[in-house]
């Protein structure tokens, strides 16, 4: 496929390396040529020094005939314009940008884009390594809102029912593994010691799952 | 007229001062607290702060405002300010600053763009396009009856110039009320050519309002609504 990158900076460049290491076709354009620089020497796409802002620009990066567009230059601004331009006017199937300033953030949802907030993603990361240590999510969902975390059962919960640690609109247990084995809990299911559960859980009832399970910090 | 515009550059700065001077509640909006401090006591407000922040335009006025003028130097800033100062702000009128020629036409009314200028022109003639709802200003919301009285101002580069009232073109259902000429308000029918700084006052319904803008200024590029509007 091929694949419009603006802004080559670290985040642009490495992108552009790795789809063009993998046989896609890659247009990278950035207006300061010194950043191609940062391109392998073995890059087999284009690099193209101009404004992504500019339409020539943009048609010469092919955007018409683009399978996606990832907006990643260094201005938030520019990243969101960008890509609300491939998605509505050049109708590009795949958009995705970076925002950087977490007060900015909500253009991306306001706008129904993807845009990756960059600076809240990554102090949401932190502030859970730290707060909740045992609580690392397998996997977010949407902007973070909602994660699904796996955490061994604590002794003292040990005979009590799996739907007992459900918070409805909060906290769901999903999935129970015991020795090897997973399975869907049913209602009557009960914990055992050593039993490891997945749990579905917003991002804001994290703190209420840790005192279920018992957790403390630091630790 | 109460006036917020984003972006106190040279130009930025030029506008609300010119703004000011024609008797407009202006406030500044920039990032840079240096900047608010040279300001003081040019009759401005200034708020210090990112215009593509609600809580920032909220804070200038935004709920109250007339107009916004997203006047930073760079483009891109310009559109997101103009798009969260039209949806969420709900500022009636938006003129927005094209810096580079290569970025027009991305302002548009997607963009909550109602009015796009560049800085290339004369201050005077910014100001006129800054004001571009000055041309066409809704003075009073009889949409209770479902009118709306506007008064568009004779510009230089105006259609409207040299011509009768009873010529202009305007839509049946607009009314041409008075002419208001040395500040005082004429009847239309004696009013004769209209001149250079004559404002005409229209009654008009909600949404008639581009339609009277095209009247007087129908070569208005950059205005969007003058051909892209749906229909």
């Amino acid at each position: 496929m091929h694949l419009v990158i603006i802004g080559c900076g670290r985040t642009g460049s490495t992108l552009a390396a790795r789809f063009d290491s993998e046989g896609d076709s890659v247009s990278v354009v950035d207006d300061d040529p010194q950043s191609r620089r940062r391109l392998p020497d073995e890059f087999g796409g284009e690099f193209i020094e101009g404004d992504g802002l500019d339409r020539q620009v943009l048609e010469a990066a092919g955007i018409e005939d683009a399978e996606a567009l990832i907006a990643v230059s260094s201005s938030d601004a520019t990243n969101v314009v960008v890509a609300r331009a491939a998605r509505d006017l050049f109708h590009v199937p795949h958009v995705v940008g970076r925002i950087d300033d977490p007060a900015r953030a909500q253009f991306g949802v306001d706008l129904g884009l993807t845009m990756i907030a960059t600076v809240r993603t990554t102090v949401d990361r932190v502030h859970r390594m730290l707060r909740h240590p045992r609580l690392e999510p397998e996997r977010t969902f949407g902007n973070g809102e909602t994660l699904l975390v796996r955490a061994p059962v604590p002794d003292y919960l040990a005979g009590r029912k799996v739907a007992e640690l459900d918070v409805p609109g909060e906290i769901q247990a999903v999935e129970v593994s015991r020795g090897g084995h997973s399975t869907i809990p049913a209602g009557t299911a009960t914990l055992q010691t050593g039993d490891v559960v997945s749990f579905v859980v917003a991002a804001a009832s994290l703190g209420r799952l840790r005192s279920f399970l018992g957790g403390r910090w630091p630790q | 007229m109460n006036i917020v515009v984003a972006g106190a550059g040279t130009v930025g700065t030029q506008v609300a001062v010119a703004l000011v001077d024609a008797g407009n509640t202006v406030t500044l909006v920039d990032l840079d607290p240096g900047r608010a401090a040279q300001l003081a006591g040019r009759g401005l407000g200034v708020v210090v702060g990112d215009a593509a922040v609600a809580a920032t335009l909220e804070e200038a006025g935004g709920l109250r405002a007339d107009v916004l003028v997203a006047c930073t130097g760079q483009d891109p800033e310009n559109l997101v300010i103009s798009l969260l100062a039209r949806r969420r702000l709900e500022f009636p009128r938006v003129v927005a600053r094209v810096k580079d020629e290569r970025h027009r036409w991305l302002f548009d009314e997607t963009w909550g763009v109602d009015a796009a200028i560049s800085s290339a022109g004369s201050l005077v003639h910014l100001i006129e396009e800054a004001t571009g709802s000055a041309r066409t200003v809704r003075l009073a919301d009889l949409s209770a009856v479902g009118l709306v009285l506007v008064e568009a101002t004779v510009g230089a580069t105006s259609a409207a110039r040299g011509r009768l009232v009873t010529d202009l073109g305007l839509d049946r259902h607009d009314l041409a009320a008075a002419v208001i000429r040395h500040g005082r308000s004429i009847p239309t029918t004696a009013a004769r050519q209209l001149r250079v700084g004559d404002r005409v006052l229209v009654i008009t319904r909600p949404g008639g309002e581009d339609g009277v803008q095209r009247v007087f200024y129908p070569d208005d590029a950059g205005t969007p609504g003058a051909s892209d509007a749906p229909s």
